[in-house]
């Protein structure tokens, strides 16, 4: 029995989870066959003691080891082991953004550290400034992490070695929708020229600006949500240029702006009217978020900036906003070839970027257990937020702390044969996709990730599966190692160039 | 009078959050049909019904229906077994008020597409029938929960009916009836399962039955071994080609949540349906209705009616001679006399 249960055990998960076990130094594959399924421990991530005797009372009626009963005749008979079900959960546990605003109501921060006089005193510098960049987004850069914040600092750093003044503004009381704050409850956090300055309500920002500003200036939306509408077409009035949408996620054609469809589908923003919409959590907000965006369109007239041709269609595909005219700049670029060392031994394949199942998590870890034992794989995860609950090795890597290259150097120091970036929403960009590249690996991705599998079409740079099925049979049958044998032979890193974003629009729009 | 088509379903209060949200989902697709709610209950203190803001063109109460010694015929019944038992003067009824095709839908269905097929078969076809099986079971499991509980509750299940107005309709009206107005009891060792497991019988009994074999139709916890949903642009699929025209949400509530986990397992469009269902029950909720409310569960005292003394009842002639009006609490009342001779009412018996 123990040989069956060996072949998919995870000794690392069941240390991990069991601290006693760990502690009395005990075998975790002799306690879980002898103790630890009668305790309903789970011998790894998948798998549910307690749900498959749950869902299964006949097996429970045997007294035998469920996981055992599982790998040798519950399997082939498709019986289910439930329970575990992070995706099933995250439905059950679905709220209307109506509920949502609701809730986050309660906890708004309403009070704000600058009032109109200290405003203007800190705003009167901005003034002798070539150009003024007003920047919003849904959270301040310099202390969330992800892409559109790494593209604020891109920007801040560009503008900044330009002459011109970064005025960033995000909302303090956190929306992933469209504030519905009058301008007198919209509390935003102020960030000018990369240092936190306060937080000051939207009306004193509008007369304080309006009244200090009479330079060149420009808004820049790099997020609408948590923003409001009706100030973001203020502030534009306030500004002399043609402003820029930056197209970073599909905030405007869903208010799920990751176009998951009860978060747990992709729904390749559909027509409103689609049945997709209608069974789905987002749909009854995304009627008036629509409403929302296309005046804001209309007020704005913006250029509308995609980080990657595909991105740009996608979104010239869903919308039909007015818009002055739509472009294309990518956030970073890859530079020629160096060469790298060359190593042997077993695949190492990584997770890159958060841990959620958006992103892939869950049908990583269940593909690093079910090869945990096996020689041909070693499994690692990479970046700021370290999973609970996994024994995969984790690499602690903040791009925000460390610098633009700290992730892909991270992959080239641990000899990372393949990222698995199996996003399951179509990315505009992907930074680890690129992160991946620069650092000589090859990306495993799905067909619904957007512009990650784009990159591995036009790059030859990894391989597509349509299926997780697919992806599990490469593993099992060892095809994904292909992929590595073949860069091994020609190791090589590529190295990373960052735009500068809007800045390098506006130079491009002066010339 | 000669009359369309008319949907009715059945219930009592507890049940009004999800019956207004069956028969929205029917006004979605069919604006023309008639609605009607059969309703067993009486409104809690303080809530007040009323049709105009119902999705419903008309209800008919318990007491508007042609059944003597009614106050005796409720008791008998717990509430699933009355509000089942109804079924069968409701649609003899309907039938006889010359409505040309009656669909019975129970309020825990909601419509995905039209009936249309429906409707067209009953030109030919006096009963459509929805099986709770298509396809065999291939495991343990599935065949004690799916087939062998369709041995004891029905082949048929009974949350869908379709009855054309002619001479085989009526006569399976009437013949459905009788029977339920004595034997719609969940008494499973005695062969019965309220108004369902009647229908085994029909093929046999009456001609011009067609058994609708078409996975689009009462998709549900029973039958989703062999049904695959998909959520698409324009539709909701059984395995990729059939619409779905009604998922019936037997159970809401974790025994619904265990069968779903169970059995739709990892087709997540099956827990998006129920998201949805949710989120449909709390937009249409009644919140003047208490959780357990069924006028007909309690003694005017509030003394909660047991199942044992409804059995008791229904089986004892001479109580049912004795107390005519069981819900009465005067002093000369049943549930005087189940307190002074029973322990059912959870006192220790006085003598």
């Amino acid at each position: 029995m123990a040989r069956e249960i060996a072949t998919e055990f995870d000794p690392g998960f069941y240390l991990a989870s069991n601290g006693d076990v760990q502690a009395a130094r005990l075998d975790p594959l002799l306690h879980y066959v002898i103790e630890g399924w009668k305790e309903l421990r789970d011998p790894n991530a998948n798998f549910s003691t307690s749900a498959y005797l749950a869902a299964n009372p006949d097996v429970g009626a045997l007294r035998v080891n469920p996981f055992w009963h599982y790998i040798v005749s519950g399997r082939s008979e498709g019986r289910s082991w439930s329970g575990k079900d992070p995706r099933a959960d995250l439905i059950r546990q679905l709220s209307t953004i109506a509920d949502l605003e609701m809730a986050a109501l309660a906890t708004d921060q309403m009070s704000a550290t600058l009032d109109a006089g200290r405003l203007r005193s800190i705003l009167s510098e901005v003034g002798s400034a070539d150009i003024l960049y007003i920047a919003v987004s849904q959270d301040s850069y310099k202390i969330a992490i992800g892409g559109i914040q790494l593209c604020l600092q891109l920007e801040e750093k560009a503008v900044m070695d330009d002459g011109g003044a970064y005025l960033h503004l995000f909302p303090i009381n956190k929306r992933s929708w469209l504030s519905r704050a009058s301008n007198e409850n919209l509390l935003l956090g102020v960030n000018l020229n990369g240092a936190f300055v306060g937080t000051s309500f939207a009306d004193d920002l509008l007369s304080v600006l309006g009244e200090t500003v009479k330079s060149k200036s420009i808004l820049v939306i790099h997020s609408m949500l948590g923003q409001s509408p009706t100030f973001m077409v203020q502030l534009n009035n306030i500004c002399t240029e043609t402003p820029i949408y930056w197209n970073h996620d599909h905030s405007s054609i869903c208010v799920s702006y990751n176009l998951r469809r009860n978060m747990v589908a992709s729904c390749g923003g559909p027509p409103l009217s689609s049945v997709q919409c209608k069974m789905c959590v987002f749909g009854e907000e995304r009627g008036s978020h629509l409403a929302h965006m296309k005046s804001i369109f209309s007020a704005l007239n913006p250029i509308v900036v995609s980080p990657s041709a595909f991105a740009k269609r996608y979104w010239e595909d869903r919308t039909d906003y007015r818009h002055a005219k739509s472009i294309v700049l990518e956030h970073c670029r890859i530079g020629p070839a160096e060469p790298k060392p060359v190593r042997s031994g077993a695949a190492r394949v990584a997770f890159v970027g958060t841990p959620a199942s958006s992103k892939g998590w869950d049908v990583f870890t269940a593909l690093a257990s079910k090869h945990a034992n096996d020689a041909r794989y070693e499994f690692r995860g990479f970046g700021r937020h370290r999973p609970a609950g996994t024994s995969i090795q984790w690499h602690d890597v903040s791009v925000l702390e460390t610098g633009p290259t700290a992730m892909s150097d991270a992959l080239a120091e641990a000899n990372i044969d393949i990222a698995f970036l199996w996003s399951l929403c179509p990315e505009t960009f992907s930074f680890t996709a690129f992160e991946t590249i620069s650092a000589g690996a090859s990306i495993i991705t799905n067909g619904q990730s957007g512009n990650i599998a784009n990159l591995v079409e036009n790059t030859g740079l990894g391989t597509v599966y349509s299926t997780d099925r697919e992806l599990f049979e490469a593993f099992d049958t060892g095809t994904v190692l292909q992929l590595v044998a073949r860069r091994r032979q020609e190791p090589e890193r590529f190295p990373l160039i960052p735009s500068g974003m809007t800045a390098e629009i506006v130079k491009g729009l002066g010339r | 009078m000669i009359r369309g088509v008319l949907c009715f379903t059945s219930i009592s209060y507890h049940y009004l959050d999800r019956a207004r949200v069956l028969a929205n989902s029917i006004r979605e697709y069919h604006p023309d049909w008639h609605l009607a709610l059969g309703l067993t209950d009486r409104e809690p203190a303080g809530f007040r019904f009323s049709l105009d803001d119902e999705p419903f063109d008309s209800v008919v109460r318990a007491e508007d229906l042609d059944v003597p010694d009614l106050e005796a015929w409720l008791f008998k019944h717990d509430v699933v077994e009355i509000c089942t038992a109804v079924k069968g003067p409701l649609l003899a009824r309907f039938l006889a008020e010359g409505w040309q095709k009656v669909i019975y839908l129970d309020p825990d269905i909601a419509l995905f597409s039209d009936l249309r097929p429906v409707v067209e078969a009953l030109d030919t076809y006096s009963i459509v029938l929805t099986p709770h099986q298509l396809a065999p079971e291939d495991q343990e499991q599935a065949i004690i929960d799916n087939e062998i509980s369709s041995l004891k509750h029905g082949t048929y299940n009974l949350g869908f009916l379709a009855v054309r107005n002619d001479v085989n309709g009526r006569g399976v009206s009437d013949w459905w009836d009788a029977r339920l107005r004595k034997y719609c009891y969940d008494q499973k060792e005695r062969g019965l399962f309220v108004d369902q497991k009647w229908f085994d019988l029909v093929p046999a009994l009456f001609d011009n039955v067609l058994i609708l074999r078409d996975p689009g139709y009462n998709v549900a916890s029973w039958n989703l071994t062999h049904r695959h949903l998909s959520i698409e642009d324009d539709g909701i699929f059984v395995n990729d080609l059939y619409p779905l025209r009604f998922f019936h949400f037997t159970k809401l509530g974790p025994i619904g949540d265990q069968a779903t986990a169970r059995y739709a397992a990892d087709n997540y469009e099956v827990h998006e349906i129920w998201a949805w269902y949710r989120r449909q029950i709390d937009r249409w909720s009644a919140p003047g209705i208490p959780d357990d409310w069924w006028a007909y569960g309690h003694f005017p005292n509030g003394t909660k009616i047991p199942r044992g003394a409804r059995l008791m009842y229904r089986e004892r002639h001479e109580l049912q001679r004795m107390f005519p009006s069981p819900f009465s609490d005067a002093s000369n009342g049943l549930a005087k006399w189940l307190e002074a001779n029973t322990a059912l009412l959870g006192n220790r018996i006085r003598r």
